[in-house]
């Protein structure tokens, strides 16, 4: 290491405050930035930490009142002894000095004063994660070294990915979906709300890209909703049977129910078993009379039954809901999650971007498999992973319903069955903090709103220099914590691009993938 | 004893860092003229201050009951009977082919002082163990040290190629900036002393 490399020495720290360093009067400040990577190199160790602030200090206040003319170099090469700035960092990981393949280790002591601070580079990024596991998301804010994440950690736990619509969701999230088909880690269901995981997409640049679906034909299954989806292999078919009233209540709102409504409909699915095509089709074809004798028999008020048939009405829309007990597609689904063929269920033609259905739809099929894969995994000794991966998650896993609904059940229980959630949301406040308690990955993008803000780092250690670091974070920049790295990663997230999706194809047909990818 | 004509004054007090020398031109040494004695080791001093004293006691210009600026006129031989001294301070030993140490020696009483020669001037502005005395120097006991040290470096950068004053003027002041880290005034005066 030339020693021009270092850019300043310690001065002082505290375990649980963190280290502060001189810069080098030769950097200039705006050459460091919040969060970018530094190595403390200790005696034994070398530190990894990240930049929490960095603080402009004077030696003495008379700086102030005999102000050096800017531009003449030597006064301020002359006043660069009473001016200098102080970088506060944090380490979060050490290094053996002694073995350079041993990953890294959580810190329990500091450097001494005086060890010289470095910028990190790619080496020391490489030694965060083991080669096998790490995959390549991004790179850090300053640097073109490229950091890695643990998608076999990922996929083991929750995941969460939040960020406002722009801030570059989808294709963050595209990456890690290819990373855990690719590396067989994980077989996922994706509930493609805006279509883009199917077989292409149209990227920023307008340039049409292949999607998951595309990239991997025989390891990706499209289902729609519509039949009018010529790239899907299968289409969704719900028997009314299906349907429970969870599944309404979700969209209680969009089918204008009042709190009455959802109570008929609570008892009238306890009374009658096939409550649906009974609401539906059969109580608006009888006559008063036998409408007073159904009253008189479920024990409701005939207005309100009124209501909830006529609102129900709205689902007679939806061709995929069949009032029989035809093969459901759900069982197809099922059929290729066990074989590891992962399924991207799509919302086409009249359904595109229908709330409606894309909340009805992930709520019945994810319970459906909730009910299969619990018991189908208590037999299995070594059961496959399966990642949902939803959209709008707020909307399943709110205060109000999650208790209640599949996904909350998922987020609390069923990571010991091998079934995760990996939720997309742009609004986290909005999502129950018991389920973001269980997540244990984020990857957190632009994020504007302070509740959501707040939400986000709720229960993550060090949540306030988080916070800091994120208010520094552009488009198409993430935040990283949680279980798949050992420590935050502020990433300039790459690009799913051709050259991602080349990197992922020449993967793919190596033997030995893992070591491809490197 | 054969006394060299070109020397400039003669030690004649020593009294620890009150050390006074008496010139024999009785003409102005501006201040940061720096002197040398003339045996191995020499020390090398910068003058820091001056002054004029009469030869007799008590005995002051207005005595002559004459204007100051008509003194020389009325009386050109007046500097005969005035002694002119010099205050100075020792930087550095030097040891011959730029080998500069710290002083560690009082010079001798009635040691004869000579100009350094610019190459040494140089010599020593660039050697860092010694350019770190000119920090040493209490301004409170010679007011004029920020003067005599901007004097001092335009010496050294006087006869500096053109082209190499930047980065000579860069190095004076980068040295200087850790010299004086607790004095931001007196670095500010010497820096811009030196821009100018």
């Amino acid at each position: 290491m030339k020693k021009n490399a270092y850019i300043g020495y310690i001065t002082g720290g505290a375990f649980s405050e963190g280290l502060t360093f001189k810069l080098d009067r030769h950097i200039p400040t705006e050459n460091v930035r919040i969060g970018d990577f530094v190595v403390v190199e200790g005696k034994n160790e070398d530190f990894l930490c990240e930049v929490d602030d960095i603080r402009l200090k004077t030696t003495t206040d008379e700086v102030f009142f005999e102000p050096i003319e800017e531009k003449d170099e030597l006064e301020r090469l002359a006043v660069s002894s009473f001016v200098y700035s102080e970088v506060s960092i944090f380490p979060y990981v050490t290094f053996s000095k002694t073995d350079s393949k041993t990953f890294s280790r959580s810190v329990k002591t500091l450097p001494s004063h005086f060890s010289l601070v470095r910028k990190a580079n790619d080496e020391d990024l490489r030694r965060l994660i083991p080669e096998e596991n790490a995959f390549y998301i991004g790179t850090p804010l300053t640097t073109n070294a490229p950091v890695y994440i643990d998608l076999t950690k990922l996929s083991m736990r929750n995941a969460g990915l939040f960020g406002i619509t722009g801030s570059g969701k989808s294709f963050l999230a595209r990456m890690l979906f290819a990373g855990l088909i690719k590396k067989r880690i994980s077989t996922l269901l994706i509930f493609d709300m805006h279509n883009e995981h199917g077989k292409s997409i149209i990227d920023e640049q307008n340039n049409m890209l292949v999607s998951l679906a595309g990239l991997f034909p025989s390891e990706v299954k499209i289902y729609d909703v519509d039949s009018s989806n010529e790239d899907a292999a299968n289409f969704i078919v719900i028997p009314y049977m299906y349907i429970e009233p969870e599944d309404l209540e979700l969209v209680s709102d969009l089918l204008d129910f009042s709190p009455k409504s959802l109570e008929t409909l609570e008892i009238v699915a306890l009374k009658k078993k096939d409550y649906m095509h009974f609401l539906i089709e059969a109580y608006p074809a009888l006559g008063s009379e036998e409408r007073d004798r159904v009253i008189e028999e479920l024990n409701v008020n005939l207005e309100s039954l009124n209501a909830l048939s006529r609102h129900l009405q709205k689902l007679k829309r939806l061709a995929f809901l069949k009032d029989s007990e035809e093969t459901s597609s759900i069982d197809s689904i099922m059929k290729d999650l066990s074989h590891g063929v992962s399924v991207v269920v799509q919302f086409s033609g009249a359904y595109k971007d229908d709330k409606l259905v894309y909340y009805l739809v992930s709520n019945i099929l994810t319970r459906r498999i909730y009910e299969k894969f619990s018991n189908f995994h208590e037999e299995d000794k070594n059961p496959k992973r399966i990642t949902i991966a939803v959209e709008e998650a707020h909307k399943f896993l709110s205060r109000q319903y999650q208790m209640k609904n599949v996904f909350g059940k998922i987020a609390r229980e069923m990571r010991k069955f091998n079934v995760t959630l990996f939720i997309i949301d742009q609004r986290p406040s909005e999502i129950d903090p018991e389920v973001l308690s269980q997540i244990g990955t984020r990857l957190v993008m632009e994020l504007k709103d302070e509740h959501d803000i707040e939400a986000v780092f709720q229960g993550a250690s060090h949540s306030k220099r988080l916070m800091k670091l994120l208010s520094t974070l552009e488009q198409g920049q993430a935040l990283v914590f949680g279980y798949a790295v050992p420590l935050p990663l502020p990433v300039n997230v790459r690009k799913y691009d051709r050259n991602f999706i080349e990197e992922i194809r020449t993967l793919k047909n190596n033997t030995n993938p893992i070591e491809d990818i490197y | 004893m054969v006394v060299e004509k070109n020397h400039i004054a003669e030690v004649v007090k020593v009294d620890g860092l009150d050390i006074i020398a008496e010139s024999e031109r009785k003409s102005a040494v501006p201040v940061g003229t720096l002197l040398e004695t003339a045996k191995l080791n020499k020390i090398i001093f910068i003058v820091l201050d001056d002054l004029y004293a009469p030869l007799t006691p008590d005995l002051s210009l207005r005595a002559y009951g004459i204007e100051e600026d008509k003194l020389g006129e009325s009386y050109p031989y007046i500097d005969r009977f005035m002694r002119y001294f010099l205050r100075i301070y020792p930087l550095a030993e030097y040891g011959g082919e730029e080998q500069f140490s710290v002083v560690s020696k009082s010079p001798f009483l009635n040691a004869l002082l000579y100009e350094v020669p610019w190459e040494r001037v140089v010599a020593f502005f660039e050697n860092f163990e010694v350019i770190d005395e000119l920090g040493r120097i209490d301004k409170t006991k010679f007011p004029k040290r920020n003067k005599a040290i901007i004097n001092a470096i335009k010496t050294y950068i006087s006869g500096v190629e053109e082209s190499d004053l930047p980065n000579k003027k860069r190095y004076i002041v980068e040295k200087l900036s850790v010299i004086f880290k607790g004095d931001y005034t007196s670095l500010m005066e010497i820096v811009r002393g030196i821009s100018k």
